[in-house]
């Protein structure tokens, strides 16, 4: 890797360790191999958000190009956001993409991404699913994000309604992951969902 | 007027202090390893006595001293380790010490008696205190504190028996002898400290205070303090002094710069009334023998002065009434006083009037010194005319178009000779054609020139009038291209005054390379002045041409523009051989045979002269600009010296007409060392912390103030230890390097400002 790329890395590991927002541990970022080139970074869901006290996994790979590309980053732990695809993780952020300046870095990329949780962009989408349920159906959107956090992000806050629906369909045999898909992407509509998964 | 004469005695050290007795027939001077008793006799002065005897303390120096001006036998001195000295000249011993204060704790400044009371001695001193003695019994009286201040001065009221004054540190106090704890008035008369303050003879409201401020400022006290005068100098002052029996007259002397006495007229602040500029060193002291027309003053150059007002200077004599000045786009502006306007109606009127005249008419001054400040008008006038004599467009367009260095000298020649001529140059455009015939041609015509120059070694063809007279008939159809109708003719009809003048000359064989280099200048300053003439009007072209004609000798207004050769007979030569040399030149210029002609003589002595002519006729970018053309050419016939001083006059036009970059590119083809270090000078730009502002002396990247390092580079987030190569528009940067590379990508900053660096590539 080019030098620049590591000597930069170091920099900005060391920057996030000793910052603020990490001894506050709302962000996070540990190596995954000895060269700098992965690392697993760790977002708190911002409060007043569904996302609330949920701890977020990414992955981040570093460029051969960087600082000159940005760092290519995903989240690990499934999570229900516009911007953000609930089957892969790819994130739709502008400042990983074409608004990338050189001035930034890992603690502001991983503070930029706990922004993005609390204030989603419906209308520039990565999951047009939860995009539309955000821009249509808020309340269940809400509900849904926080059954999620609390099901992969470990958030306190349980959807007891949500449960028992999916309750019922993990009955007729329908992995949990999948249901819970399903009836997210229908609304919560369980007959919606059941005709989906078996049609 | 008084007795007396100016005279001077010196003394062996400097001097500090001057006070005279009762009637002013004698004075006292003291300084450092001086106290003297001088008697004033009309011719000279005569030493009475020597205070410095006995066990006086030599090791202090005398600061102050004063002369009771009741009691002829009592003085007071002042010295620096702060001892307050009393003396009685009626003593019988050798010492007339009479009783030493060793009160003040540092230098005593200054001592004064009271002005009625013989037995009242104030002091002021450096300690911040003032001390009122009393004679009689010895010991202090009261003692009066300024406060942390040191006193400047202090001076008895000579109107009011208990009021007395003192300066310290920008203000003034005005104390009640009574009341030792407070003053009873104060204000801030000065930016700096008062080094002297002087009570107004005759005027009870009056003050005078002066300071290092470099101001003389006159005061109204009778109420609040009000700021009636104000004088400013050019140095600080170190002492005042009221002229007697005239009441807006006032001498100073200051503390460093000036040496001379000035004394002013409080109601003319500019310029002294009258100065005095004997001293070869700071006047100390100054002290007026009760007589409007003479003082005694001492000065650190060891002289004690008598000055007498006869011998005065008066710098408004020399001052000039009136101001001109123009402007570089030909506006005048115009300052004229409205007396010397209405002149007949000053010297008409009464004698109140004419009073106000003299520095104006340079009459001697009158025995009045009554005036008043002059009013005055300052007019500008705009020069409306777009192209006039004044105008200096071609002096620009010149410096602009002109090409020095690049191309072959005869494109180079060409190039300018065009510039000139669309100018309406001439005289100039034709000096660069002559240079590009005498320059260029040097290699193809070798052999041909050598040639001619065995077989024809008499120059036939020029010293035969009537060949060059043919010749000049057949060069003729050519002239009207510049539009030299009139001096054709005259050209053609006198053929006779060259050879003349060219066999007078022509005498010994080895002086004829000369001779003909000098001939040929006559010839360039020939043309250069029929040009002129032609240009300028055609009233003088005619003038010139029938003197010319008449040969009845020398035209007088030739003179007014002499040409660069200084010989005045050669110059009238020139003038009568004019037209038809004239003519000779063209056919120079226009016939191919010419060239070879040209090299037959040494050209590089009439080329010296002609620059040396265009920088005397205020042409100094022609002479640069030839300088530079021809080079090597010619430089090493000019004189170093000349040359530079060509080059600064010409890059000082430059400078005015702000003309950097052609400033820059004569600078950088000047050639001359001490022309080029003008581009190296202040080449060295600091930069500063972006936190704290601090210059950066010791490295590009670290602040010894905040300790920190400056901007990283936006890329990399590293210290910028080289080049730090940044955004104009957003100040963002870092490694040149790196921003490359990141411009090679984006087109925003790399500092996510949002800026579109759209310069970077």
């Amino acid at each position: 890797m080019a030098n620049i790329a590591v000597a930069r890395i170091k920099r900005e590991f060391k920057e996030v360790v000793k910052s603020e927002e990490a001894a506050k541990c709302a962000i996070k970022v540990e190596l995954v191999d000895n060269n700098f080139t992965e690392l697993r970074g760790e977002i708190a869901g911002p409060p007043d958000t569904p996302y609330e006290s949920g701890t977020f996994i990414l992955e981040i790979k570093i460029p051969e190009t960087y600082p000159f590309n940005p760092p290519k980053v995903r989240f690990q732990t499934k999570i229900w956001h516009p911007n953000i695809s609930s089957v892969t993780g790819a994130i739709c952020l502008d400042i990983l993409r074409d608004q990338w300046a050189a001035a930034m870095t890992l603690r502001t990329v991983l503070l930029s991404l706990q922004a993005l949780l609390a204030a989603a962009e419906p209308d520039d989408p990565q999951d047009a699913v939860v995009a539309r349920q955000f821009k249509e159906n808020y309340e269940i959107y809400v509900k849904t994000a926080k059954h999620w956090s609390y099901k992969y992000a470990g958030a306190p806050n349980r959807t007891p309604e949500l449960d028992s629906k999916l309750k019922q369909l993990a009955d007729m045999g329908v992995d949990e992951h999948r249901a819970r898909v399903a009836l997210s992407s229908c609304d919560w509509d369980l007959a919606r969902a059941t005709e989906t998964i078996f049609s | 007027m008084s007795m007396g004469r100016t005279m001077f005695c010196t003394q062996e050290g400097p001097l500090n202090t001057i006070s005279t007795n009762r009637d002013a027939t004698q004075c006292v001077v003291a300084g450092r390893n001086v106290f003297k008793i001088f008697s004033i006799e009309d011719e000279e002065f005569v030493e009475k006595m020597s205070l410095r005897v006995g066990k006086i303390n030599l090791n202090l120096s005398c600061t102050d001293v004063v002369w009771n001006p009741i009691e002829d036998h009592i003085l007071a001195s002042a010295a620096t380790n702060g001892a307050v000295v009393t003396w009685n000249l009626q003593k019988s011993s050798k010492s007339k010490q009479d009783h030493v204060f060793t009160l003040h704790k540092r230098t005593v400044n200054k001592v004064s008696f009271h002005p009625t009371d013989v037995n009242l001695l104030l002091s002021g001193s450096l300690d911040g205190t003032m001390m009122l003695f009393d004679l009689r019994q010895k010991e202090v009286a009261s003692t009066f504190h300024a406060g942390t201040d040191c006193v400047r001065d202090v001076s008895f009221s000579p109107h009011h028996y208990f009021t007395f004054s003192a300066t310290h540190d920008s203000v003034v106090d005005l104390w009640d002898m009574r009341r030792t704890d407070k003053c009873e008035r104060q204000f801030t008369a000065h930016n700096g400290p008062v080094f002297s303050c002087d009570w107004h003879p005759e005027d009870k409201r009056w003050i005078a205070t002066a300071g290092r401020d470099k101001a003389i400022k006159v005061w109204d006290i009778q109420y609040k303090p009000h700021l009636e005068h104000t004088i400013q100098t050019i140095a600080s002052i170190a002492r005042i002094k009221w002229r007697p029996q005239r009441k807006y007259h006032i001498a100073s002397c200051s503390q460093v710069v000036d040496f001379s006495i000035n004394i002013w007229d409080v109601r003319r602040p500019f310029i002294p009334f009258a100065a005095f500029n004997e001293h070869k060193d700071v006047t100390t002291g100054i002290a007026w023998r009760h007589d409007p027309h003479n003082f005694l003053s001492v000065s650190k150059d060891c002289t004690l002065y008598q000055h007498l007002f006869r011998d005065a200077v008066r710098p408004a004599d020399s001052a000039a009434p009136v101001g001109l000045a123009i402007n570089i786009h030909g506006d005048v502006t115009h300052a004229v006083s409205n007396k010397l306007e209405n002149a007949s109606a000053v010297k008409g009127s009464g004698n109140y009037q004419s009073t106000k005249a003299p520095s104006f008419f340079r009459r001697p001054p009158s025995r009045s010194e009554l005036f008043k400040s002059a009013n005055s008008q300052v007019q500008v006038y705009q020069n409306a005319g777009v192209k006039n004599s004044l105008s200096m467009d071609w002096f620009v367009i010149s410096a602009k178009k002109y090409q020095l260095t690049g191309k072959l000298l005869k494109d180079l020649c060409e190039h300018n000779a065009a510039i000139s001529e669309h100018l309406e140059r001439y005289d100039v455009a034709q000096t660069w054609h002559m240079l590009k015939i005498l320059y260029s041609a040097d290699a193809g015509q070798a052999i041909t020139r050598t040639f001619t120059m065995d077989s024809n070694p008499d120059y036939s063809q020029r010293n035969n009038p009537d060949k060059g007279a043919g010749q000049a008939a057949a060069g003729q159809p050519r002239r009207p291209r510049h539009g030299q109708q009139k001096s054709r003719q005259t050209g053609g009809t006198k053929p006779s005054a060259s050879p003349g003048s060219m066999s007078g000359q022509r005498d010994g064989s080895p002086q004829r390379p000369k001779n003909s280099g000098r001939q040929l200048s006559n010839i360039a300053s020939g043309i250069r002045q029929q040009l002129t003439r032609d240009g300028a009007g055609s009233t003088r072209a005619r003038t010139v041409r029938a003197a010319g004609t008449d040969r009845t000798g020398p035209p007088d207004n030739l003179n007014g523009s002499p040409p660069s050769v200084n010989d005045e007979s050669e110059i009238s030569d020139m003038a009568q051989d004019q037209p038809n040399i004239d003519c000779k030149v063209e056919l120079l210029l226009s016939t191919n045979a010419l060239a070879e002609q040209s090299h037959l003589w040494d050209s590089t002595q009439m080329v010296v002269d002609m620059l040396h002519h265009f920088a005397a006729k205020g042409d100094v970018q022609m002479s640069v600009s030839v300088l530079i053309v021809l080079g090597d050419r010619i430089r090493p016939h000019i004189d170093e010296h000349t040359q530079e001083h060509w080059l600064m006059s010409y890059i000082d036009l430059l400078g005015r007409f702000q003309l950097w970059s052609c400033t820059n590119e004569i600078i950088k083809l000047s050639g001359h060392s001490a022309v080029n270090c003008l581009n190296q000078q202040s080449t060295t730009v600091r930069t500063a912390c972006n936190r704290c502002g601090k210059t950066l002396l010791r490295s590009g990247w670290l602040c010894d103030k905040c300790k920190g390092i400056t901007n990283s580079c936006s890329v990399c987030h590293h210290t910028v230890r080289g080049i730090y190569a940044w955004c104009q528009g957003c100040s963002h940067g870092g490694h040149l390097q790196h921003l490359q590379e990141w411009f090679s990508k984006y087109q925003v900053c790399p500092a996510a400002c949002g800026h579109m660096c759209e310069f970077a590539s």
